[in-house]
């Protein structure tokens, strides 16, 4: 595995010329460190709970992420985020995530909670599990108030799953969390509390990704 | 946080909750694909690893395996540097815990930090599992009917304190029971005090009028708690056992001390006092429930087989003395051999005994006492030896010059089953007769053996005789199949066998193993250190054995070796790790001492 660093893009490459646009649309400038390149062999993976299921409204209640780092998955120095949201909760998500309004009621304010989480990002991809959810409620959020979505790499461990399993023979692949789980012989973790989501994430993550024996 | 690592296996679950919390703020996770090395040979031990899934092998050989919840490397960890290397045998993750953090609780906890002691020796002796204190309060709830209670005996309504003290003086006991037409009423030993002080003339005075008709009784099925506070609230020395109204015996304090102390002493004094192979049966069956009660209370291993192969000794001795006729004992010597003969039986095993007779000692019941001697030993309980080493057995049975014979036929051309039979032999010990025989026997092979000096490494090599189980208890634990590990095979032959090969080349006398460990610390081949840890490793199994096999006999199984080590707790797994390291270590050390290569 190669530990040179990512070099910066070069003017004559697209990518050069999307950090350049995006740096235009920053609304603020502290979090120019977004656009920065990537760090090797460094990655974050993240999961969070949702005030529903709908994304175009859902809101977020609580966020974890956790860097993974070479084979190393940094538990020590995990982020875990209660945040406070401007509605009401979807009664039919409270089962879920088992996060009461009087729970959420001492989290932080949302852009408190954004700022710790992109500092926490950096410029590292993104790691999760059907994150296209998780990133389309982050990026509601953040578009207004940032001036852009996350412009970080995402990896959906689903999608490097799928492409690891699918074939001719086996052209549908099973995708829920237990069975990528069950698959790859991982822990199954208690799910729906996000911490516990980014690191399995991040586990699925690391063997479909650090094992030269799987094909 | 995620509650994934798992505080109940050890060390990690003698730390506090507050320890807990702490720790687990400190975790990272690792992930190793199947092959690849985790920690090269020496490099900078940063952190503790412990096996959330998969398995890694370590150690010097490679060999040594650590399955799921279990730990590594607690040595490298401390000297900060790991001499091994540790790779993955099958996709692993790890829980890595940062050497600080180990470090900073150890300074806290003493418990926790006992696991990482860098000496086997002082790490088993530390943590070996000992059972509660127990033994007071699983004694008081003894039932009377077991306690060894004193048999009742009845004078009529008209006699005298005379007859009652001259009873209580031919029987032994301190109470007898007069039978009146109101009843039965008790006399003791403190009744005849009082009437003897006040002056009244004990031929000439009733029992029946001094004798308490106030009997306190419990039934056979109270407990000894019962009869003790009864005993103390009514403030008297003895209860009657009853049951429907029938007395069956006197419980006597001490006969509650007796139990309560459930000596040994009493039990020698028994076997001691022994008129007939009946009486000696009753000891003997005694002996199972004294060591439940000593394994019990926790007592040592090797004090446990110092008092009971003492008793076991003492009650051979009894039972070829009833046997024999007068002036036989004079020209014998009866043995125990094996293991029975080094004193480190506790559980009854097969019979193993020789008898050396003095030449030209003839007599014409001998055989048959021998085959009595067998005969009785199995009603006992102690199957027969399946390699007929009794003295039932005409080999086994011989003159000083039969024996000399033989022992010149075991050392002439050695194959593996008489170099055995030697070794048997060299460990037996004088249960009673003419020890001179023995000695005499003990200096013909020592001579032999000065001047043999290039047998030691055959006599030695028995020790490769079974392979080390370290692979054999990998997959164990990995895949708990029912393989069974044999203890003794495995373990414990490997080193009394060791001890017995160097002590022989050295001359050391004792035939117990851990004397001959003493005698042999500090000496050219084992360091005061290898002494300590083989010491506790030899009595780490050792428990190991008795406990399983008072699980197997409670279980109406007969006690053998063979253990399984999924029924282990996860602390035994991990000491019978370590000790099945160090008696690797010790074989090593053998090989190279015997240069058993070079054979």
């Amino acid at each position: 595995m190669s530990q040179r660093p990512i070099p910066a893009p070069s003017p004559l490459s697209l990518r050069y010329w999307r950090q350049r646009w995006l740096r235009s649309r920053l609304l603020k400038a502290e979090f120019d460190f977004l656009l920065a390149s990537e760090p090797a062999q460094e990655w974050v993976s993240i999961d969070c709970e949702t005030s529903s299921l709908d994304p175009r409204n859902a809101e977020i209640i609580s966020i974890a992420a956790v860097r993974i780092s070479g084979r190393r998955i940094v538990l020590s120095n995990a982020l875990s985020l209660l945040i406070k949201p401007s509605g009401v909760l979807d009664p039919k998500s409270i089962p879920i995530h088992g996060l009461r309004a009087q729970d959420v009621a001492q989290g932080l304010a949302m852009e408190d909670a954004l700022s710790q989480l992109l500092h926490f990002i950096g410029s590292r991809p993104i790691i999760g599990y059907y994150l296209e959810f998780d990133l389309a409620v982050i990026n509601r959020q953040l578009k207004p108030w940032l001036g852009m979505a996350l412009p970080n790499r995402a990896i959906d461990v689903s999608g490097l799953y799928y492409d690891r399993m699918v074939s001719a023979y086996n052209p549908e692949v099973d995708l829920r969390l237990e069975r990528i789980l069950h698959t790859l012989d991982l822990p199954a973790l208690a799910r729906h509390d996000p911490l516990n989501d980014a690191l399995m994430a991040a586990m699925i993550f690391l063997k479909l990704s650090k094992n030269p024996n799987m094909t | 946080m995620p509650g994934a690592f798992d505080f109940s296996h050890p060390p990690f679950d003698a730390l506090t909750p507050v320890e807990r919390s702490e720790l687990i703020r400190q975790i990272d996770i690792e992930y190793h694909a199947a092959g690849s090395t985790i920690i090269e040979a020496g490099s900078p031990m940063l952190a503790l690893y412990v096996v959330m899934k998969g398995l890694v092998t370590g150690g010097v050989d490679h060999d040594v395996p650590i399955a799921e919840h279990e730990l590594f490397d607690g040595k490298a960890l401390l000297e900060g540097r790991c001499a091994h290397a540790f790779s993955a045998r099958e996709d692993t993750l790890l829980w890595c815990i940062p050497r600080e953090a180990i470090l900073q609780l150890s300074q806290r906890n003493t418990t926790f930090a006992a696991y990482f002691y860098q000496d086997v020796a002082r790490r088993m002796a530390e943590l070996s599992p000992s059972p509660h204190q127990l033994s007071q309060a699983t004694l008081m709830l003894t039932r009377v009917r077991d306690a060894c209670a004193s048999p009742v005996f009845y004078l009529p309504a008209d006699a005298s304190v005379l007859d009652a003290a001259q009873m209580l003086q031919a029987r032994h006991v301190s109470s007898v029971l007069i039978q009146t037409a109101q009843g039965c009423g008790i006399f003791t030993q403190s009744d005849l005090c009082q009437l003897v002080s006040q002056g009244l003339v004990p031929a000439t005075t009733r029992a029946a009028d001094h004798a308490s008709f106030r009997l306190h009784t419990v039934e056979p099925d109270a407990t000894l708690h019962q009869a003790m506070i009864l005993m103390m609230r009514n403030g008297i020395h003895r209860v009657l056992i009853a049951q429907n109204g029938e007395i069956s015996g006197v419980l006597e304090q001490l006969d509650l001390l007796a139990c309560l102390a459930n000596n040994p002493h009493s039990l020698g004094v028994q076997i001691e006092r022994a008129s007939s192979i009946d009486e000696l049966k009753q000891v003997s069956a005694r002996f199972t429930p004294l060591i439940q009660l000593l394994q019990h209370s926790g007592m040592k291993v090797t004090l446990i087989a110092e008092l009971i192969g003492e008793l076991r000794q003492k009650l051979l001795a009894k039972l070829f003395a009833l046997l024999a006729p007068a002036g036989m004992l004079e020209q014998v010597c009866l043995l125990a051999l094996g293991s029975e003969g080094r004193g480190e039986q506790i559980l009854r095993t097969d019979q193993d005994n020789a008898l050396i007779i003095a030449d030209g000692y003839e007599h014409p019941e001998l055989t048959s006492v021998c085959a009595q001697f067998n005969a009785t030993l199995l009603a006992l309980g102690y199957p027969p030896c399946p390699g007929q080493i009794m003295i039932s057995n005409p080999a086994w049975r011989l003159s000083v010059s039969g024996f000399k014979q033989q022992i010149d036929a075991w050392t002439y051309s050695p194959d593996s089953e008489q170099l055995m039979q030697l070794a048997i032999w060299i460990d037996g010990t004088a249960v009673t007769g003419n020890t001179t025989l023995l000695y005499e026997l003990q200096s013909h092979l020592k001579r032999w053996l000065d001047g043999n000096t290039s047998f030691m490494a055959h006599f030695a090599r028995a020790i490769e005789q079974f392979p080390s189980p370290l692979g054999l208890f990998s997959r164990l634990l990995t895949h708990a199949d029912d393989h069974l590990l044999d203890l003794k095979k495995g373990g414990i032959f490997p080193i009394t066998h060791g001890l017995r090969s160097l002590a022989l080349e050295a001359g050391i006398e004792p035939r117990n193993s851990y004397l001959r460990l003493a005698a042999l610390s500090g000496g050219t081949v084992i360091s005061h250190s290898l002494a300590q840890d083989l010491a506790e490793t030899l009595s780490f199994l050792q428990g190991l054995q008795l406990k399983y096999g008072l699980q197997a006999q409670a279980a109406g199984r007969q006690a053998v070796n063979l253990i399984d080590p999924t029924q282990l707790t996860a602390l035994e797994r991990e000491l019978l790790k370590d000790a099945l390291g160090v008696v690797k270590q010790f074989r090593t050390l053998l090989r190279h001492h015997f240069k058993l290569d070079q054979l």
